[in-house]
């Protein structure tokens, strides 16, 4: 978990950390290709 | 997989969408094609895309993907109608990196990574079923 340091941008809301989104959380993270 | 959101928060998962794309353009998304029942965050720089392990499609091959795909007809409604949504693919398939990969990762409340699927291709998705099973494995 601490190597999931990237920083992710959310409209409209400050940057987060991948780790610090799925902090106690069990998470599905999906990667998408491409919007639309 | 927005229509099975209901059956992963069944089995007490969040659902967060990693898009290579920055905030402003996710933001430009949702007004197009309507809010979604999960975050959708952005990764610009595809930091994660790569630090994690996915993969770029070299431009021949996806192109030539996309070829076999148009002679066979099996892009067939990969060009949204409604003009809105036919605008914003567009300008994505000329303005974005459509050549990375994408992949699912699942992890468990202590951070800790219970399976994931690093797709190959833009067909090899991990299969929703799949998934499903492998959370309802987790909490059994």
């Amino acid at each position: 978990m601490d190597k999931l340091t990237y920083q992710l941008e959310i409209p409209e809301s400050k940057n987060v950390t991948l780790a610090e989104f799925i902090h106690h959380k069990k998470s599905m993270v999906v990667f998408v290709r491409h919007l639309g | 997989m927005r229509k099975r959101v209901n059956e992963i928060e069944k089995e007490g998962f969040q659902i967060i969408a990693i898009a290579p794309s920055n905030a402003t353009y996710i933001g430009q998304f949702t007004e197009a094609f309507g809010e979604f029942p999960f975050v959708i965050a952005g990764d610009p720089k595809r930091e994660a895309y790569r630090g994690m392990g996915h993969h770029t499609m070299p431009k021949w091959k996806l192109l030539g993907q996309a070829a076999i795909g148009f002679i066979t007809r099996k892009m067939d409604g990969f060009i949204p109608k409604e003009q809105k949504k036919k605008d914003f693919v567009l300008k994505s398939m000329k303005t974005q990196d459509v050549y990375i990969q994408g992949g699912t990762w699942i992890y468990d409340d202590s951070g800790k990574l219970i399976w994931h699927h690093i797709d190959q291709s833009p067909e090899d998705h991990a299969k929703i079923d799949s998934v499903i099973d492998v959370l309802k494995k987790h909490n059994a």
